[in-house]
């Protein structure tokens, strides 16, 4: 290339900061310096070509500049610098550790990175951008992240997520957090379906829980701990377990103590009446709090010096967990089939989600039988919890073909048999079909996570000690219209399954009337409550911004939306 | 050949011809501009005609069916321009006001050789009304034969026997132009707007510089439910805009073939 003369550049971005082309003479006409795939090349322009002319200070300070050695980079139009190609990776690397450097252009650190070739750095910008979209435009999170995610793999030799959610589940662990810059390997498969080993369930005629002594015996019981709270005990059906137990010679000792929404203080608890009494097996029977409690427990024996707080977040523990049987006696509950407990800090009044997939049942039995004299209230606020189940987990982001068969299945039993089971709770086949309609929505949700229906009601269940169904429930009723505005598709299909009507409808239409059917059915099995002042939804919206939960959502919530959402809340 | 000198225009030219049975499906069309413009095009949530000095009003130029890119065709003087494609439905076709056989920059601007002079005057003479019902097809069908000879620049022999001045475009679609710097845009449609496009339904594909992706999650959430696909080129340093806008047009012709392949596309 002929000499060339520095006067100027020009920036096709037309914003700052930004690589820039350098401007200038080559043997009297004007032109352009340009990296073309045969190199560095100049392209004559005309005289009048638009470009930044450079000061004499800059030109003064720019005047070693050659374009086959040099490059130049702008960060804004009179602070210009150049730097040498050879050296382009470090220069950028040197820009990229400056957080502030292009906040404004978060694109152009990810572009700038990726031309580092260094894994680390594309690494640590890839999670900054996947953050930065999260925040600002959710809704194309997912589509970003698969249309580079590729790329990433087979260019750079990351080893990435095929799904950002799960990109985001395994940075926001505290351990990765300490360790983001150290480049985690995440490799994962994805989709996971965790379900007990053996479920049973019975048809309301039957009384299938009859069978936990044998499925004891099977599992090898000798001394079993069951954990039951004071609503059980009442039921007296924990006598039947006792003496199912007792004619396979195993022995059985009581913990009653799990609170509605068992502590930090009754798992240490039970724990201690275990050990008290030698205990080899443990079978929770009840609702959410007698599992929970229940799983606790189990977690704190089978991993001797660890407290139950040590089992917040994702699969924790690190031994096998007791033999263990649940019972359930409530429809809408999840925790007998499921991974998943809640046991609440003292301290903090805040519950803490434990997933550790250990904790999942070997056995699960769910007997329609015991729900047959349920009082009519209970049995319309799980049925609606139940429905919100489905709802949260076909809409959720990580909905897949088989938690989609197993909610849209839960919701057209619901929308079948709910009121009629509210109407009549002793009429069996509804009561058949909703003990079903559980099953297959508890397990739809623990394995898509649930999305927005737990993501608000846990912190009210830990904050206000109110029954986690009705938090769900009402939940469920109010924000299902928020989501809907993200996933019409979704919920024309939930439409369907309720028995709209929908072949003259819209999509939008249809899903529409999805919302509708939902508020109906609430008004119609008679679920209505009042509701809370706005200093406790925002406290639920601070908690409900750092959930995990949010990420599976549809839509993403923030402090507005739940605000804005009390003012519909009666 | 010598170039028939009568006066007819190509409307009148396509309307003697008899119906020739299926024409191929209308394809995309699309609108080229700058990163300079992206984020301002973004904000406005439409595209809007702009003055023209070779016509006298305001224009929105669109190319049928291909992103055919002249770097120094921008709408302003700029010393260097990165591309930016927006491919849209065939539906906003409705919204051409007229076509032209051929790109009018070029022509006007001299950027043809001689072929300036012996096309005038454009217009009329290749001006063809946008109102009418399936026009494009209908040049492509008479000029080229199909949309997959059209895409790829194959002229359509049998042009030289239709009515004038057909014969005169086949000659200016075979002269080889190269060496005046002339490539594939020698044989392209192009539609002129005088409304504006709205950015929020038809739009089927956008290709823009990879740094201002920000820019286009704003229009991802502006256009939705009818959201666009997407390329976004990597241009960490001041690439040639030549090469860029090559594999822009690449990657909108995948897109555009998709309606190439459909039944009767071709």
């Amino acid at each position: 290339m002929n000499t060339f003369r520095l006067i100027g550049h020009d920036n096709p971005y037309g914003s700052y900061p930004s690589p820039v082309a350098p401007v200038g003479y080559i043997e009297n006409k004007l032109a352009v310096i340009l990296v073309s795939k045969n190199g560095t090349i100049f392209q004559f322009i005309d005289d009048d070509s638009i470009f930044i002319k450079h000061s004499r200070l800059i030109t003064n300070r720019l005047t070693d500049y050659e374009p086959q050695k040099h490059r130049l980079f702008a960060f804004d139009k009179n602070n210009i610098v150049m730097y040498e190609i050879s050296k382009e990776q470090g220069f950028i690397s040197d820009l990229l550790i400056d957080n502030d450097f292009s906040t404004n252009k978060p694109f152009m650190r990810w572009s700038l990175a990726k031309s580092t070739k260094a894994t680390e750095t594309i690494y640590s910008e890839f999670i900054r951008t996947v953050k930065y979209l999260y925040n600002n435009y959710p809704d194309f999170v997912s589509t970003w992240y698969d249309n580079v995610v590729g790329n990433l793999t087979n260019v750079y030799g990351l080893n990435l997520p095929s799904k950002w959610q799960a990109l985001f589940y395994e940075i926001n662990t505290p351990q990765n957090q300490e360790n983001i810059s150290k480049l985690p390997v995440l490799s994962r498969a994805y989709y996971y379906f965790i379900i007990p080993t053996i479920s049973i369930l019975g048809v309301a005629d039957i009384g299938s829980y009859r069978l936990a002594g044998k499925q004891a015996k099977k599992l090898g019981f000798k001394n079993t701990l069951l954990v039951i709270d004071a609503g059980t005990v009442i039921m007296g059906v924990s006598v039947i377990i006792a003496l199912c137990l007792k004619a396979e010679g195993i022995d059985c000792v009581l913990y009653s103590r799990a609170e509605p929404n068992p502590t930090d203080i009754n798992v240490r608890d039970g724990v201690k009446v275990w050990k008290d009494n030698c205990c080899d097996s443990m079978i929770s029977l009840g609702g959410g709090s007698s599992h929970s409690c229940g799983k606790g427990i189990g977690l704190m024996i089978s991993n001797p010096g660890k407290d139950i707080r040590d089992f917040e977040g994702l699969d924790k523990s690190s031994n096998d967990f007791i033999p263990y049987i649940a019972i359930n006696t409530i429809n809408g509950d999840v925790s007998s089939l499921t991974r998943f407990c809640l046991i609440t800090n003292t301290d903090t009044h805040a519950k803490m989600a434990i997933f550790d997939w250990r904790a999942t049942p070997q056995v699960c039995i769910i007997d329609p039988a015991l729900m047959l004299r349920k009082p009519t209230g209970l049995t319309a606020v799980n049925g609606m919890d139940a429905l919100a189940n489905a709802v949260g987990a076909y809409v959720s982001t990580i909905a897949n073909p088989i938690t989609d068969a197993f909610s849209i299945k839960a919701i057209k039993l619901i929308a079948k048999s709910l009121r009629r089971v509210v109407a009549l709770g002793s009429d069996r086949q509804a009561r058949d079909d909703i003990t079903w309609a559980e099953f297959l929505a508890s397990i739809a949700f623990v394995n898509t996570a649930g999305g927005y229906i737990h993501m608000i009601p846990q912190h009210l269940v830990g904050l206000y000690s109110m029954p986690f169904g009705i938090c769900g429930a009402i939940f469920h009723r109010e924000f299902a219209q928020f989501f809907m505005n993200a996933a019409h598709e979704r919920f024309a299909d939930i439409a369907n399954a309720m028995g709209v009507r929908t072949e003259q409808l819209s999509t939008l239409e249809a899903a529409q009337a999805a919302i509708d059917a939902i508020k109906k059915l609430f008004s119609d099995v008679g679920v209505s409550t009042s509701m809370t002042t706005e200093i406790l939804l925002k406290t639920m919206a601070e908690n409900a911004r750092k959930d995990l939960f949010n990420l599976m959502n549809p839509r993403k919530v923030t402090l507005d939306d739940i605000v804005e959402t009390n003012k519909n809340v009666s | 050949m010598t170039t028939n000198m009568t006066s007819s225009t190509l409307a009148d030219a396509i309307n003697s011809l008899p119906s020739s049975g299926e024409l191929p499906l209308p394809l995309p069309p699309v609108h080229l501009t700058t990163a300079r413009y992206f984020t301002k095009i973004v904000a406005n949530g439409f595209l809007s005609p702009q003055n023209c000095k070779y016509f006298g009003e305001p224009i929105l130029y669109l190319f049928y069916g291909g992103v055919f890119y002249r770097p120094e065709s921008s709408p302003t003087r700029h010393a260097i321009e990165f591309p930016v494609a927006f491919v849209f439905n065939p539906s906003v076709l409705d919204s051409v006001e007229r076509f032209f056989p051929f790109d009018t920059g070029a022509i006007k601007s001299g950027r043809v050789g001689g072929w300036t002079d012996r096309l005038k005057p454009i217009d009329p003479r290749f001006k063809v009304d946008g109102r009418r019902e399936s026009v494009a097809p209908e040049m492509v069908q008479y000029l080229f034969g199909s949309n997959a000879n059209y895409l790829r620049g194959k002229i359509n022999s049998d042009s030289v026997n239709k009515p004038d001045p057909f014969p005169l475009l086949h000659e200016y679609y075979s002269d080889d132009l190269t060496s005046l710097g002339v490539d594939h845009r020698q044989c392209v449609i192009e539609c002129q707007c005088l409304i504006d496009i709205l950015l929020t339904r038809d739009l089927i594909w956008v290709g823009f510089p990879e740094t201002m992706t920000d820019e286009f999650a704003k229009l991802y959430l502006l256009t939705k439910p009818y959201m666009p696909d997407y390329y976004a080129y990597d241009c960490p340093v001041i690439f040639n805009p030549s090469e860029i806008a090559a594999i822009l047009a690449d990657k909108a012709k995948e897109v555009i073939y998709r309606y190439v392949v459909l039944p009767g596309g071709d």
